[in-house]
């Protein structure tokens, strides 16, 4: 008796989350066409390039949040397939990187990416990429201009990948909301929908994973991934 | 003697209307002690080609030989093992660990593989780099001059078949940036160590005596100075 009423309990908690995550997704299209149509008000009245810019960027934030949930869907109805095979950490952490070039060029963000010799983990190269960008791009948007570490190490039970950087750290009060989705934080940049982290994480945690962010001793934050071998 | 030859490269990412051929059956043969250029804008397929010779990635089709070894049949281990033993890797950014000391530093790659450094050697490196003085200090405690020179030597320390350095001189002011060239011409000509230069920098690239052009994934020129 006490399973089924926990059951309803779990069934109503998810109605009310995808509730929630659809007026979510709601406002982030409306802030986005709202400011479509504002430029485009100005463009009648004053045809200028920069308000076709701002058309422009958008349109690519709404693209951006298209794709997002078009993933978020597929990882939620488990029609996401992984390709496992064995990834090099070095190779997984220097591709991501690459990923990035022109935006850490234009932010002027610098990484620093040391060969600890040959480790491998059990992952879809691609995939993990993707969630390794998106730890990378949230380092770089709270440390513009800064210097991002990454480091690895391997034992019997798991591969850990750290990724740090060396500004302000987490605000205390995010820390615990970090990667729920669509959660942006008390100083979330003007482009994020609060989707990358969660992403990274639901990747992560279906190739064996954990991840965990914190502020480090020091100043700076970092997050914390282990791939686990069993 | 041929150290490096590629035989019709390929690099495809994705399928079907979203493919992208990063390269495209690219042929290419250095000897053993050339110095070579790569150029080409972003997007031209030289990084990945970079890459692809450093063991980094894997083509999707073609032969990579590096000093004999084919790289395109090595697994990811197997790779990982080659790049370190075989290949110098050089990026624009120093990929120095910033707890361990600059000696440390410069002996890791022997030290993953439990290996005691020939001193002699390792007295000429740093020698030639400029930075004997320096062994003792954490990375942070060094100019962007200094790390980039610290990185060199960790890259030959273990006379690497080929050096391959990524845009060196990227994060570099003009005067450092000088520096760090003259540093690779040194160590092509006083050790015979075989460099592959990639960057998007016309003077860089002419400081090699062969400039070779990449542009969507092609080679489009391939030029010796005589």
């Amino acid at each position: 008796m006490t399973f089924l009423y926990q059951t309803k309990e779990a069934a109503v908690q998810a109605k009310n989350d995808f509730a929630e995550n659809l007026s979510n997704i709601a406002h982030q299209i409306k802030t986005r066409i709202t400011a479509i149509s504002l430029s485009i008000q100005m463009i009648k009245q004053d045809v200028r390039s920069h308000h076709l810019e701002q058309v422009k960027k958008q349109l690519l934030r709404l693209t951006y949040l298209e794709e997002s949930l078009l993933v978020l869907s597929r990882i939620d109805a488990g029609t996401l397939s992984l390709q496992k095979k064995e990834v090099d950490v070095f190779t997984l952490l220097i591709l991501a990187a690459d990923n990035l070039q022109e935006l850490f060029f234009r932010s002027g963000t610098s990484i620093d990416i040391p060969e600890m010799g040959e480790m491998g983990i059990i992952a879809d190269l691609d995939w993990t990429m993707e969630a390794i960008i998106n730890l990378l791009k949230n380092c770089m948007e709270h440390n513009y201009g800064g210097r991002i570490h990454c480091s690895y190490v391997q034992n019997l039970l798991y591969t850990e990948i750290l990724i740090w950087d060396e500004g302000e750290g987490f605000v205390k009060e995010d820390i615990p909301h970090l990667f729920e989705r669509f959660y942006r934080g008390k100083n979330a940049s003007q482009d994020g929908i609060g989707i990358g982290l969660a992403l990274s994480k639901e990747i992560i945690e279906r190739q064996n994973g954990i991840i965990r962010a914190r502020n480090k001793q020091g100043g700076g934050a970092v997050f914390e991934i282990r791939f686990y071998s069993h | 003697m041929e150290i490096l030859k590629c035989e019709k490269v390929s690099k495809i990412y994705g399928s079907g209307s979203n493919q992208v051929i990063a390269l495209n059956e690219i042929d290419l043969s250095v000897h053993k002690g050339e110095f070579v250029a790569i150029i080409g804008a972003s997007g031209s397929g030289k990084s990945t080609l970079l890459h692809i010779l450093g063991s980094v990635d894997k083509p999707t089709s073609g032969k990579v030989m590096v000093d004999g070894t084919d790289l395109s049949k090595l697994n990811q281990t197997q790779a990982a093992i080659f790049r370190r033993r075989k290949v110098g890797l050089i990026y624009q950014f120093y990929n120095l660990i910033p707890t361990l000391t600059v000696e440390k530093n410069i002996l890791i790659p022997l030290a993953l593989d439990k290996k005691k450094p020939n001193r002699e050697y390792f007295e000429k490196v740093i020698s030639s780099l400029g930075i004997s003085d320096k062994l003792e200090a954490l990375p942070s405690q060094l100019s962007g001059g200094g790390q980039q020179r610290v990185a060199i030597a960790r890259s030959l320390i273990y006379r690497p078949a080929i050096l391959l350095a990524d845009e060196p001189t990227g994060n570099l002011d003009q005067k450092n940036s000088k520096e760090i060239m003259d540093m690779l011409k040194l160590s092509n000509h006083n050790l015979e160590q075989t460099i592959l230069l990639i960057t998007h920098d016309e003077k860089i690239a002419l400081e090699a005596e062969r400039v070779i052009t990449v542009e969507d994934g092609h080679i489009i020129s391939d030029e010796r100075r005589r």
